[in-house]
C-alpha cells in the first residue's frame, strides 16, 4: 500500500473539493447469512395444513391416507429426525448460500434479490443519519476517510483508501480481471474484519460492497475521459457489519441455550488430540471385558433402560419446547417479514397469540413524511397538543426500535422479505427528519419541553415510558406475551414428556419384538406357541438362549426359568433300570470307587455320585446334586409282563392256590339255641378308624372283644369267650363260597379280641375290600372259632358276605422302569429393550404472500385520501347536505332513530376512550361502532383500508368523533322529540375528561421515570380540579350531597379494596404454597436424578423382592398341589359323572379303594364329565381337595362342547362321548387300552 | 503442529473409530458404498454430539459463562486450554463416552 503523507492533509482536502467522491461500502453480512439460512431451513420444515381437517378427526381418519402419511411425516422428519434435519437444512441453505454468493439462495431468491439486499445495505450505510446504524442490534460502521484525531490512525485509514484507490484504477485499466478485484475485495474484507474483531476470520463468512460497481463506475468514466488521473477521484471507504435482517432471535433458557449451541459447534473436535488418541485407546482396550460385563449384569443394563425412558421423558419436554421456541420465532420473523398465514394453519394461529403487535415500517415513513410536511408547511392546525401527540408517537417508534434492537424482538414489520434493510433505513431516516424538525420547534418554542428537561431527555423520558408500556401492558405487553407462551410451552412439554415415556416403553418392546428374525432371539410369540406345542427347549446348558426382553419377563414372572432339554440337545445314558437324560455337553463318568462324576464340559458339576441298585441316584448323590444347584426328577414307569385267569368257581382257585387254605371241621355251633343270630353270634364289629373296618396302614381289623363270657351255649355246653381269648384260642375262618366252606383261612384272635388282616396278604386282598372308605367283606363266612385243634373248630360268631366268584389272578412280574431328567437352572440372554421415544412434531405451516388485492385495496384508498389527511364523507349516505353541513361545522336539524342516536352517543364515549392509547386504536373495528354512522365511517378511514391501524390515526378517528359531536348537536330523534345536545356536549366532554384521568390514573403505576410520574400526577391534580370545580359551580348543594355520597363510595371502594387485597393475599399464599410444591417436587426430581442409578438400582432389589415373594408363595402352592399329568404312566383311567363334590369324593374315594387292589395302582386319571360349565367352577374346589388328598392322581373334567351335547341324549350317549374323548387323549400321549387296568369305567 | 490440524486430527481419529467399529459390529455386511458412507457419516455425526454432551456436561455450572466466552472467541487453543484446565480426566471422561458409543452396536 502507498503511505499517506499527513502533511499534505491540508492539500488533499482542498483538491477533495473538487474530485469526485466515491465511498466504497463492505459490509459484514454473516450474521445475515446465518439467519437467512436458519430462515430457509425453518420454512423446508413447515408443512402444508390437512386440504381437508374435517377427515382427520375421529375415527375416520385411520382409513385415510393423508393422515398416515401427515402422522409419518410429523413422527420421523418433525419428530424424532427433527433437529437432524434442520441442522441439514441449514447446512445445505449456508453451502447454497456461500457458494452462489446468494444472501437468499437458500430460499431459491434470484440474483435480483441479492442485488437490491447489497444496493440497500450500501445505501444504510453511506447514509450520513445515525440512526441508520443499529449498534444496539450489533451493527457497526467505521468510516476510512483518514480525517481521525490521531495521525497514527489517520496514516492506516489513508493507507487502506489509497490501496483500494490502487485497486480500482487497476481494474479500470484493464490490469486485473472482475475475478481478481473480486478476490482483492475478499481478502480485504478478511483483513478489516480479522482487524477490527481481533481474530483470525473463518472460512463461512460472507460481506456484501459496491467497490466493484465504483470500479466500473470508473472504468466508464476513464473510458469516456471524465477521469484522467489520481486526483480525479477520491475513495471513502466504510467498512460495517450488518444485521440486515428481521430482529426476533429464539429465547432459550440456560440450559436449551447451551443444547442449541452443541447442536452448531463442534465443541468436541477442540479437545487435544493426544487426549482423544488416549481415549480411543483405552475405550478399545477395554471394551471386550467392559461390554461382556455390561451385557451380562442386566441390572445395569435394567438401569440404563430406566435411567432412559426417565431421561427421554425429560429430552422430550425439552425437545418440545425447544421445537415451541422455534416456531415462535420463524413465525414472528415471517410476519415481521411481511407474509401472510391462512385460515387453515392452525399452528400459526396458535402462535400468532404471542406474537407482539407490530407497527408497519411503511405506516411509520408515511405517517412521519406526513408530519414533517405539515411542520414544514407552517400548518397552522398543529396546536401544542398535536405537536405533545406528535412527540409521543414519536417516542413510540423510538420505543420500538429500541426494543427491537436490544430485546431482539420484532415491533416494526416490513411489507416485503426483500424490503426489510430497505424500510428500515428508511423510518431511520424519517426518524432522524422528525427528529430534527421536533428539535426546531423546541428551540422555537412552538414545542414545549417540561422544566428540568432538555429536548433529548425529554425524548429519552418518553421513549423509556413508551418502552415499558410496550413490554408490561396488561393486556398486549411483552411480558403477557412470554407468560403466556410459557405456560403452553410447558403443558406442551409435560405432555410431550408423558408421550415420550408411554411409546418409549411400548415402542421398544414392540421393536425388539418385531426384529426377532434378525436378532435370532425367542421373541414372546414363539416362545407362546411353544409353550403351547409343549417343545420347548429353554435354557439349553450347552448354549444360551437368546430371548427378548418381553419373553424373558415371562419365563421371569412364571417361574419357569429352568432348563428343558428334548429333542437333539440331550444324549442318555443308561445305569441299570434307569435312563437319565443328559443335556449337550454333559456326561456321567464312573470312577474306581463305583461312585460317578458329573461332568459339564471339564468342570465337575458333581463329585462321587452313587447309585441305588435300579440305577437311580442315591439320596446322598442328590443331594451333592441340589447343593451344586442341580435337581433330579425321577418319572417310574411299569413294563408288564402279567398273565390274568379268572376263576369262577372257587373250589378251582383253592384247588389251584392250596398254601393259605385249611381243610376244616365245624363241630358244632353256639347258637344259644335259637335259630336267628344273637349274643355272641353277632359280636363280631369292624374295628379300625372310626369303625371303618381299616386301621391306619390300610389293614382290614375286627373286633370280637364285646362276646360276653355267657354269650355263647347250646344246649348244657358253653364257651367263655373272654377265658378262650385270654388262652388265645380263638381264631376267625373265612371261607369263599358255600360250596367250599371246609376250605378256610384263618388269622389268630389277640387276647384283646382284634382280628387284623393285613391288606396286601392274599387273605385281604381276596376277601376284603374298602368300599367309601369302609371296610367291605367279600367272602361268604366269617366265622369266629374255638380252634380244638387238628382244623376242628366251635363256632361262636358268623359274619356274612356275599361270597367270591369271578376271582382273577396275575402270572409274571411288572418291572419298574425310571427316567432320570436334570432340572438345571437355565441360562438365557436377554435384552432389555431398547427405549425409543416417539413424540411427533408439531410444524407450522408454510408462510404465504400476502394476497395481491391487498395492494390494490391500498391504491384505491389512497385515491380517497385527502390531501390533507382528512377522510372523505362519502356520498349518499346521510346526504350532500349533511356531508357539507359537517365539514363546514354549521348547526343543523335532523331526525334519527332512536337506536342511531344512542349508537352515536355510545360510539362517541368509545372513541373517547379508545383513542387515549395505541392498543385502544389497532383494537378498534367495525364491529365497536353501534351507531351506522361510526360504522360507515370507520371503514371509509384511510388507515384502515390501508391496513395500517396505527396510533397514528388517532387524528382521523378524532375528526370521527367531531362529527359525530356536532351530528349529536342537532339531530332529533325521530319520534320528534328534540334531544338536548348542549348537554350531552357538556357531558361528553365531561366524560371525556374522566376517561382521561382513569387512563392517567392507571398507566402511573407503570411509569418508572420520576419526572415522568411528576408530570402524570400534575397533570391528573389539574384535571380533578377541574372536574370539582365545574360540579361546585353547577349545583352547590348536589355537591355536598355527592361529595357525602363519594365518601360512602370511597368507604365501600376501601372495603372492595381490603378484599380485594385479601383475596389476592391469598392467591398469593397459593401461589406461593404451590410454587413450594412444585419446587419440592423438582427437588425430588433432581434428587432422582442424582441419584438416579441408587434409585433404579434399590427400585430393582424392591422389584425382585416382589418377584421373589411372589415365586415363594407360588412354589409354596405349587409344592401343596403338584398337578399330575395325563400321561404315559397312568395306570386306571376312571370315567365318572357326577354333579355334586360330596358324590364326586365318594366315587373318587371308592376307586381309589378299588385300584389299590390292582398290581398296578401308582397313578390313576378321573375324568370327570360334567356339561355344565358352571357346575365345573363349583367341583373345581373339591377337585383342589382331592389332589392333596391324592396326590399322584390325575384329574380332569371333560365338558362337551355345544355342538357335542346335541349327540348325548343320555348316559349311554354320555359315556359313548367319554370314551371317545379319553380314547383321543390316550392315543396323544401313547396310551393303549392294555397300558391300563380299568379304562374309562363308567360309574355313576 | 497447529490448531487446525488438530481438528483434522482429531476428526480422522473418529473417523478411524467409526470405521472400526463397523467392521467389528458387522453392518459393512451388504451395504451399498452410498449407503455405507451415509451410515458413517451420521455415526460420525451421533459420535461428536455424544462427545460434545459429554464435555459440557462435565464442566460446572458456574464454568459455562466463561465457556461460552471462549468458544465464542474461536481461539482453538483457548478451548483446549480451557478443557485441559477444567476437565483434567478427560481422557477417561471421553474413553467412557468411546465405550459407550461402541457397546450401543457392540454388546
Amino acid at each position: 500500500m502507498e503511505n499517506f503523507n499527513p502533511n499534505n492533509i491540508n492539500e488533499e482536502v482542498k483538491q477533495n473539493i473538487e474530485k469526485k467522491v466515491f465511498k466504497a461500502v463492505l459490509v459484514d453480512t454473516t450474521d445475515v447469512m446465518k439467519s437467512a439460512a436458519r430462515d430457509a431451513a425453518d420454512e423446508k420444515m413447515t408443512l402444508e395444513p390437512p386440504e381437508n381437517p374435517e377427515d382427520l378427526k375421529g375415527m375416520k381418519k385411520f382409513f385415510k391416507s393423508e393422515f398416515w402419511k401427515r402422522t409419518g411425516t410429523r413422527i420421523w422428519k418433525h419428530g424424532i429426525l427433527r433437529e437432524y434435519t434442520r441442522n441439514k437444512e441449514i447446512y445445505k441453505a449456508r453451502e447454497k448460500i456461500l457458494n452462489s454468493g446468494n444472501i437468499g439462495a437458500g430460499e431459491d431468491k434470484d440474483q435480483a434479490y441479492h442485488d437490491k439486499f447489497v444496493n440497500d445495505l450500501v445505501n444504510q450505510f453511506s447514509s450520513e443519519y445515525e440512526t441508520a446504524i443499529h449498534t444496539d442490534a450489533g451493527e457497526m460502521k467505521k468510516v476510512y476517510d483518514g480525517k481521525k484525531e490521531d495521525s497514527e490512525v489517520n496514516r492506516k485509514e489513508e493507507s487502506v483508501k489509497n490501496f483500494v484507490k490502487e485497486k480500482i484504477k487497476e481494474y479500470a485499466t484493464g490490469k486485473i480481471s472482475e475475478a481478481g478485484f473480486l478476490e482483492f475485495e475478499k481478502h480485504l474484507f478478511g483483513e478489516l474484519k480479522g482487524d477490527i474483531e481481533g481474530k483470525q476470520v473463518r472460512t463461512d463468512v460472507m460481506h456484501a460492497s459496491n467497490m466493484l460497481e465504483i470500479a466500473k463506475q470508473v472504468k466508464k468514466a476513464m473510458e469516456n475521459g471524465q477521469i484522467l488521473a489520481d486526483e480525479d477521484f477520491e475513495i471513502d471507504l466504510i467498512y460495517g457489519k450488518s444485521k440486515g435482517d428481521v430482529r426476533t432471535e429464539s429465547k432459550f433458557t440456560h440450559s436449551e441455550k447451551w443444547a442449541e449451541k452443541i447442536s452448531e459447534t463442534k465443541i468436541g473436535q477442540f479437545v487435544n488430540e493426544t487426549t482423544v488418541a488416549t481415549a480411543i485407546a483405552l475405550a478399545t482396550s477395554l471394551s471386550r471385558s467392559l461390554s461382556s460385563k455390561l451385557a451380562s449384569n442386566k441390572a445395569a443394563q435394567f438401569m440404563t433402560f430406566g435411567g432412559s425412558a426417565l431421561i427421554s421423558g425429560i429430552i422430550a419436554k425439552s425437545r418440545k419446547q425447544r421445537e415451541m421456541i422455534q416456531n415462535r420465532t420463524h413465525h414472528n420473523r415471517d410476519m415481521a417479514k411481511g407474509l401472510d398465514y391462512g385460515e387453515k394453519d392452525l399452528n400459526r394461529k396458535e402462535m400468532e397469540n404471542f406474537r407482539v403487535d407490530t407497527i408497519g415500517a411503511t405506516a411509520v415513513i408515511e405517517e412521519f413524511q406526513r408530519v414533517q410536511e405539515m411542520i414544514a408547511s407552517g400548518d397552522k392546525s398543529i396546536t401544542p397538543e398535536i405537536l405533545q401527540s406528535i412527540l409521543v408517537n414519536f417516542s413510540q417508534i423510538e420505543a420500538r426500535v429500541r426494543l427491537s434492537d436490544k430485546e431482539h424482538i420484532d415491533m416494526i414489520h416490513y411489507s416485503d422479505p426483500s424490503k426489510v434493510v430497505e424500510e428500515r433505513w428508511k423510518v431511520d431516516i424519517e426518524r432522524s427528519k422528525l427528529k430534527a424538525e421536533l428539535i426546531k420547534m423546541s428551540k422555537s418554542g412552538k414545542l414545549e419541553i417540561p422544566e428540568g428537561y432538555n429536548f433529548d431527555t425529554y425524548i429519552s423520558a418518553m421513549t423509556d415510558t413508551q418502552v415499558n408500556a410496550l413490554v408490561t401492558d396488561k393486556e398486549h405487553g411483552i411480558d403477557v406475551k412470554d407468560r403466556a407462551f410459557n405456560k403452553m410451552k410447558r403443558s406442551k412439554g409435560n405432555k410431550a414428556a408423558l408421550t415420550g415415556f408411554i411409546t418409549g416403553l411400548t415402542i421398544g418392546t414392540l421393536a425388539q419384538e418385531a426384529a426377532v428374525h434378525f436378532t435370532h432371539r425367542t421373541g414372546i410369540i414363539e416362545d407362546v406357541y411353544h409353550d403351547i406345542k409343549g417343545d420347548h427347549v429353554t435354557g439349553a446348558l450347552g448354549g444360551v438362549e437368546k430371548m427378548t426382553g418381553l419373553a424373558y419377563l415371562k419365563h421371569y414372572v412364571s417361574s419357569d426359568m429352568s432348563s428343558h432339554f428334548s429333542g437333539n440337545n440331550v444324549h442318555e445314558f443308561v445305569m441299570g433300570s434307569n435312563t437319565m437324560k443328559l443335556p449337550e455337553g454333559m456326561n456321567l463318568v464312573h470312577n474306581p470307587d463305583g461312585s460317578f462324576n458329573l461332568l459339564n464340559g471339564k468342570d465337575v458339576i458333581g463329585n462321587h455320585l452313587t447309585m441305588n441298585g435300579d440305577g437311580t441316584f442315591s439320596k446322598e448323590a442328590i443331594d451333592v446334586l441340589h447343593k451344586n444347584g442341580i435337581d433330579i426328577k425321577v418319572d417310574t414307569n411299569y413294563a408288564s409282563h402279567l398273565e390274568k385267569h379268572t376263576y369262577s368257581d372257587p373250589a378251582d382257585y383253592i384247588k389251584d392256590h392250596p398254601k393259605g387254605f385249611h381243610n376244616i371241621e365245624r363241630k358244632m355251633w353256639y347258637d344259644n339255641d335259637t335259630k336267628e343270630f344273637d349274643q355272641n353270634e353277632l359280636r363280631t364289629y369292624w374295628s379300625g378308624e372310626n369303625g371303618t373296618g381299616i386301621n391306619g396302614n390300610g389293614d382290614y381289623v375286627l373286633d370280637v372283644g364285646h362276646m360276653t363270657p355267657d354269650g355263647s351255649f347250646h344246649g348244657d355246653l358253653s364257651a367263655n369267650a373272654r377265658e378262650l381269648l385270654a388262652a388265645g384260642k380263638l381264631k376267625m375262618l373265612f371261607t369263599m363260597s358255600e360250596g367250599t366252606q371246609n376250605h378256610a383261612m384263618w388269622v389268630d384272635v389277640d387276647a384283646n379280641g382284634k382280628i387284623n388282616v393285613e391288606h396286601n396278604s392274599e387273605l385281604g386282598k381276596l376277601f376284603f375290600s374298602k368300599v367309601n372308605g369302609h371296610a367291605q367283606f367279600n367272602g361268604r363266612f366269617g366265622e369266629v372259632a374255638e380252634d380244638l385243634g387238628d382244623g376242628k373248630f366251635k363256632i361262636l360268631g358268623t359274619m356274612e358276605g356275599k361270597g367270591l366268584s369271578d376271582i382273577s389272578t396275575y402270572t409274571g412280574a411288572v418291572d419298574e422302569i425310571h427316567k432320570t431328567n436334570f432340572i438345571i437352572p437355565g441360562k438365557y440372554d436377554y435384552r432389555v429393550p431398547p427405549f425409543i421415544p416417539v413424540v411427533p412434531g408439531d410444524p407450522l405451516e408454510p408462510a404465504r404472500k400476502k394476497a395481491k388485492e391487498d395492494k390494490n385495496k391500498k391504491e384505491q384508498i389512497k385515491d380517497k385520501k385527502s390531501p390533507d389527511g382528512q377522510v372523505i364523507l362519502t356520498d349518499g349516505f346521510y346526504g350532500e347536505e349533511d356531508k357539507n353541513t359537517l365539514k363546514e361545522n354549521k348547526e343543523f336539524s335532523k331526525e334519527v332513530t332512536e337506536a342511531e342516536y344512542g349508537g352515536l352517543k355510545d360510539d362517541l364515549k368509545m372513541l373517547n376512550k379508545e383513542i387515549q392509547s395505541h392498543h385502544g386504536i389497532i383494537m378498534l373495528e367495525e364491529s365497536s361502532f353501534k351507531s351506522e354512522y361510526g360504522k360507515k365511517r370507520y371503514n371509509e378511514l384511510a388507515f384502515i383500508k390501508d391496513e395500517k391501524p396505527t396510533r397514528f390515526n388517532k387524528e382521523e378517528l378524532q375528526i370521527i368523533g367531531n362529527e359525530m359531536e356536532t351530528y349529536l348537536s342537532g339531530v332529533k330523534i325521530s319520534s320528534g322529540e328534540k334531544v338536548e345536545t348542549k348537554e350531552d356536549k357538556k357531558l361528553s366532554k365531561q366524560e371525556e375528561r374522566a376517561q382521561f384521568l382513569k387512563t392517567l390514573e392507571d398507566y402511573l403505576p407503570n411509569a418508572t421515570n420520576t419526572k415522568v410520574q411528576a408530570a402524570i400526577n400534575s397533570k391528573i391534580f389539574e384535571l380533578k380540579k377541574e372536574i370539582e370545580d365545574e360540579e361546585k359551580i353547577e349545583n352547590p348543594k348536589q355537591e355536598i350531597k355527592k361529595v357525602v355520597v363519594q365518601k360512602e363510595v370511597k368507604k365501600q371502594e376501601i372495603k372492595k379494596e381490603d378484599k380485594k387485597a385479601e383475596k389476592k393475599a391469598k392467591e398469593e399464599k397459593e401461589k406461593k404454597s404451590i410454587k413450594k410444591k412444585i419446587n419440592e417436587a423438582l427437588d425430588k426430581v433432581e434428587n432422582t436424578m442424582g441419584k438416579g442409578l441408587d434409585a433404579l438400582d434399590n427400585g430393582l432389589d424392591s422389584i425382585n423382592s416382589v418377584f421373589e415373594k411372589k415365586n415363594k408363595k407360588k412354589n409354596q402352592k405349587q409344592e401343596e398341589i403338584k398337578e399330575v399329568p395325563f400321561d404315559k404312566n397312568i395306570n386306571n383311567i376312571f370315567s365318572i359323572m357326577t354333579d355334586t363334590p360330596k358324590t364326586l369324593e365318594r366315587e373318587i374315594d371308592s376307586k381309589i379303594e378299588q385300584a389299590k387292589d390292582l398290581p398296578r395302582r401308582n397313578k390313576q386319571a378321573f375324568m370327570i364329565f360334567e356339561s355344565d360349565p358352571a357346575k365345573v367352577a363349583g367341583l373345581k374346589k373339591k377337585i383342589e381337595e382331592l389332589k392333596l388328598k391324592y396326590p399322584t392322581a390325575h384329574f380332569e373334567f371333560i365338558t362337551p362342547s355345544k355342538k357335542d351335547k346335541e349327540t348325548i341324549k343320555d348316559n349311554d350317549t354320555a359315556e359313548e362321548y367319554m370314551k371317545k374323548v379319553v380314547k383321543e387323549k390316550m392315543s396323544k400321549v401313547g396310551l393303549n387300552e392294555d397300558d391300563v387296568m380299568n379304562f374309562a369305567t363308567r360309574y355313576k | 503442529m497447529s490448531q487446525n490440524t488438530n481438528v483434522a486430527s482429531v476428526k480422522n481419529m473418529n473417523e478411524e473409530f467409526i470405521e472400526k467399529l463397523i467392521v467389528e459390529a458387522g453392518m459393512a455386511i451388504d451395504l451399498d458404498a452410498e449407503v455405507l458412507t451415509q451410515l458413517k457419516k451420521d455415526m460420525l455425526d451421533r459420535l461428536e454430539d455424544r462427545i460434545n454432551a459429554v464435555i459440557l456436561s462435565n464442566i460446572p455450572e458456574y464454568k459455562l459463562g466463561e465457556f461460552e466466552k471462549v468458544l465464542d472467541s474461536d481461539d482453538e487453543k483457548a478451548i483446549s486450554d480451557f478443557y485441559t484446565a477444567t476437565i483434567p480426566n478427560m481422557a477417561e471422561v471421553l474413553a467412557g463416552e468411546y465405550l459407550d458409543f461402541r457397546t450401543r452396536y457392540i454388546a
